[in-house]
């Protein structure tokens, strides 16, 4: 819908420009998800070629990583939450330029992603434990070895068989935020 | 809580569209009033009483 501006409180938001395929404005979603793509494709990158000890980086550059200058890998790892936080930012100054409806069931759809995702990184350790993410690790071979190219299953163990990641909880409160803006706006429709 | 927007729109010959500009609100806001799903704000009842010139308890009401 109707934007002047760089700034993300021109009347009216329309959220429905960020996440319904039939709605969908690039130029809208650019705007409000420009640092969440950020953190998520940084965050993943530093998951993969800093943090992965499993083949096929086989923890050579991690090891590399720590001999780096305390500041870079600081600033190197910073980068995802500050991406985050700006991403924080924008969404709330689209919110502020939503019309009344929009605004509260945006703000019921965030709390329902924050929930959802607290919820889910408090459950995967047990799930984990329960033996998820060996499945998924078994998924990701082909005739016992790992393929060539990224797999599917390999990439999600590599985010999912460790602490919780940056990008991963950014991908995470994005899709439980478009899951829950989904079933809340039904009651209007 | 009821409302008379929706024939009060009618009588204009205004569409949910043209209403929803002239409250600044988007037209689903407009179409969850009128199907009584979504109880408008204190300012936005306000707003649609200016619009229409009458007071507001004659669009929203108990019943």
């Amino acid at each position: 819908m109707l934007y002047t501006g760089f700034a993300m409180n021109n009347k009216p938001n329309d959220p429905e420009d960020c996440i319904n395929l039939k709605k969908f404005s690039w130029r809208t979603d650019t705007k409000v998800n420009y640092w969440l793509f950020i953190g998520i494709v940084v965050g993943l990158a530093n998951e993969l070629l800093f943090h992965t000890f499993v083949p096929p980086v086989n923890g050579v550059l991690r090891e590399d990583f720590l001999t780096w200058p305390v500041g870079i890998r600081i600033l190197i790892e910073s980068v995802p939450l500050l991406a985050g936080l700006l991403w924080a930012r924008s969404m709330a100054r689209f919110i502020l330029g939503m019309d009344e409806l929009h605004r509260r069931i945006t703000v019921e759809a965030w709390l329902f992603s924050a929930m959802a995702t607290i919820g889910f990184f408090s459950i995967w350790p047990m799930l984990n434990a329960a033996g998820i993410s060996g499945s998924v690790y078994y998924a990701a071979h082909f005739h016992g070895e790992f393929t060539d190219k990224p797999h599917i299953f390999l990439v999600l163990w590599l985010l999912l068989d460790k602490p919780p990641s940056i990008a991963l909880t950014l991908f995470l409160l994005n899709a439980f935020y478009i899951l829950g803006y989904f079933i809340l706006i039904r009651r209007y429709k | 809580m009821k409302n008379k927007l929706r024939e009060l729109r009618a009588a204009k010959e205004w569409s949910q569209a043209d209403l929803a500009d002239k409250l600044e609100v988007s037209r689903q806001t407009v179409n969850a009033i009128e199907t009584e799903k979504y109880d408008p704000s204190l300012p936005l009842a306000f707003k649609a009483a200016r619009l229409f010139k009458l007071p507001i308890e004659e669009i929203f009401f108990d019943q």
